[in-house]
């Protein structure tokens, strides 16, 4: 990232220190990282394992509706880290790093060196933004081919070569099949770029068959294909998808962006006592504001209400809000709601945030893991703010740089220090302990697979069944080669019991209550909260009572 | 921004190397794997 233009002055260079030093960290950690993520170890990537043994179309060994529901665009991309073992984040990384480029050129073309190297610490000081670009979730993709189409326009415009066009075209291509939402994006985007073209009709043309062509090769279509098959629907189940959907319209709309713009409020890192206080407070407040304006429990995903509703701004990936720059990139955001202002780079970045967000708040059903689904807009916020400051020069303004960039910096530093499994001793256990760092999101697992390798060693011979159910984390249990465990839905199990296929001896863990006369207890395994989800026992049982023959 | 020369396979590589095309490469990288990976899925 240089090139002819002046150099950074102190403050770029100070953001150029520190971005370079974040980026290699965030690196190493993807680099050496396992999978920890649970939503990843109950669908995004165990459906490569289990499709990996029996493909996907006709496959009775999924375990979950999501493995075969969503698109998997993205998740593809991880079989060869997965087989290897390693560089299961890299992809995600990678798309971080694309985004950064992207932006840094647009940025350092439009306001100078300065400004681009604090919008890129500006990214970096965004908790949940990082720990999505060193996971394995199919979220930062959607930044990404959005950066990269936005790059590509910019291009496009700048040097009218019909290359860029191509770019355009595969970056919403990939979009629309790494996740339904970007499938949405990626048509309002399409639809953008063929209307920018509607003066080279040969052109506009091209592009339109390479943006079909992008779709047919890149937009999952299988997964559409396998999914109407198996629930007579292409999106999936109607009750789920219904169930993900917002509910109540207008009304759950106005909700949920209540939700979203209280959620951005940092109080500080919410495992601190008194910041886990003050974020209670901001809770009660925007529950009594939701029942007072008549919202209360619009909007939600079923399983969630306003009783169970929290912010989090800590280190948990699944749930971490955007730290003190999200709440500044919020104020941006929703000042373009109100401000007119055209011309401006930074009211058109924060407006199209602003749009993103309504359209996020009108279509998703609001719960607490949705955090993610806003990274692109937070960005956006962030950017915004950026150029707001570098749009004029004046003495308030440039001490109001070195604020941010001095916010962002140290938001950024903490993110990692603030997380359970992102500070600079998970790369330590990721290589020394790796499997115990496997399972840090939900450490029941890791206990129970580790117990069953011992029970297993104590019976050789004997088979290992994993009888799973929709948010089964199997991952963890279908890699292991220890264990050869057999995963399978309770109509499987019960099906194999019926061919008399199981025997004395088999070990058992259950995320279904079979109620199989044949399941004798061996043990309870618990383990202690870690993730909201992380707090669980579960027993092990040994197959029994099946009279000799 | 000169316009690579020589060879299809020399301009390609010529042109992903070059670091304003990094998002491309990026990119490009990406759509391989996940095509490559969703065939041998669909073809097992």
């Amino acid at each position: 990232m240089s090139g002819a233009e002046p150099a950074p002055g102190p403050l770029g260079r100070t953001c150029r220190f520190c971005f370079w030093a974040l980026l290699a960290y965030w690196g190493a950690y993807a680099l050496v990282a396992p999978v920890t993520n649970v939503d990843s170890q109950m669908y995004d990537l165990s459906r490569l394992t289990v499709a990996m043994r029996g493909g996907l179309f006709n496959n009775g060994l999924f375990t979950s509706i999501y493995q075969v529901m969503w698109p998997w665009t993205f998740d593809a991309v991880h079989l060869p880290f997965l087989e290897l073992g390693w560089g299961c984040a890299l992809p995600s990384f990678l798309c971080l790093a694309g985004t950064c480029y992207a932006v840094f050129a647009m940025t350092r073309a439009r306001f100078g060196a300065d400004a681009a190297w604090t919008a890129l610490v500006a990214l970096m000081a965004l908790p949940c933004l990082v720990y999505q670009a060193t996971s394995t979730k199919n979220d930062i993709p959607v930044l990404f081919t959005g950066a990269v189409w936005a790059y590509a326009r910019w291009r496009w415009r700048r040097e009218r070569r019909g290359v860029h066009v191509f770019w355009m075209a595969l970056a919403l291509g990939f979009m629309s099949g790494v996740k339904t939402t970007g499938a949405l994006y990626a048509a309002i985007l399409g639809a953008w770029m063929l209307w920018g073209l509607r003066d080279d009709r040969r052109l506009a043309l091209r592009a339109a068959s390479g943006l079909a062509l992008a779709v047919l090769l890149f937009g999952s279509i299988e997964t559409y294909v396998d999914s109407a098959r198996v629930f007579g629907d292409p999106m999936g189940p109607p009750q789920v998808v219904r169930e993900l959907r917002n509910p109540d319209g207008l009304r759950g709309a106005a909700a949920n962006l209540s939700r979203y713009v209280a959620g951005s409020l940092y109080a500080g890192p919410t495992d601190q006592l008194w910041a886990a206080r003050l974020e209670e407070s901001i809770v009660g407040g925007e529950r009594a504001f939701l029942a007072r304006a008549g919202l209360a429990d619009a909007g939600y995903y079923k399983t969630f209400s306003d009783r169970t509703l929290f912010f989090y701004q800590s280190g948990l990936e699944e749930s971490s809000g955007f730290g003190p720059v999200g709440t500044i990139a919020m104020a941006a955001i929703l000042a373009a709601g109100v401000l007119w202002r055209p011309r401006a780079v930074s009211w058109r970045l924060a407006a199209a945030a602003l749009a993103g967000l309504l359209l996020l708040c009108l279509t998703v059903a609001y719960h607490e893991w949705v955090n993610r689904y806003l990274i692109c807009w937070y960005a956006l916020g962030s950017l915004a703010v950026v150029c707001a400051l570098w749009e004029r020069e004046s003495a308030f303004r440039r001490a109001l740089r070195w604020g941010l960039a001095a916010l962002a910096i140290a938001s950024a530093a903490a993110a990692p220090l603030l997380s359970y499994n992102r500070g600079p001793a998970s790369i330590v256990a990721s290589l020394r302990d790796r499997e115990a760092f496997e399972t840090s999101a939900y450490p029941l697992i890791g206990r129970l697979r580790a117990r069953l390798r011992e029970l297993r060693a104590q019976a050789p011979g004997s088979t290992v069944y994993y009888v799973a159910c929709n948010d089964s984390p199997v991952l963890p249990i279908l890699e292991d080669p220890r264990l050869d465990a057999v995963v399978l839905t309770p109509p499987g199990f019960t099906d194999l019991a019926a061919a008399g296929l199981l025997r004395n001896g088999d070990l058992v863990i259950e995320d279904f209550d079979t109620r199989s006369p044949l399941l004798v207890k061996v043990e309870d395994v618990s383990a202690p909260a870690v993730s909201v989800v992380g707090a669980r026992t579960q027993a092990i049982y040994r197959i029994g009572g099946i009279p000799a023959r | 921004m000169e316009p690579a020369r020589g060879g299809g396979l020399e301009k390609l590589l010529r042109g992903a190397g070059r670091p304003e095309n990094l998002p491309y490469t990026i990119l490009a990288v990406l759509a391989f794997l996940s095509l490559s990976a969703r065939l041998i899925l669909l073809l097992r």
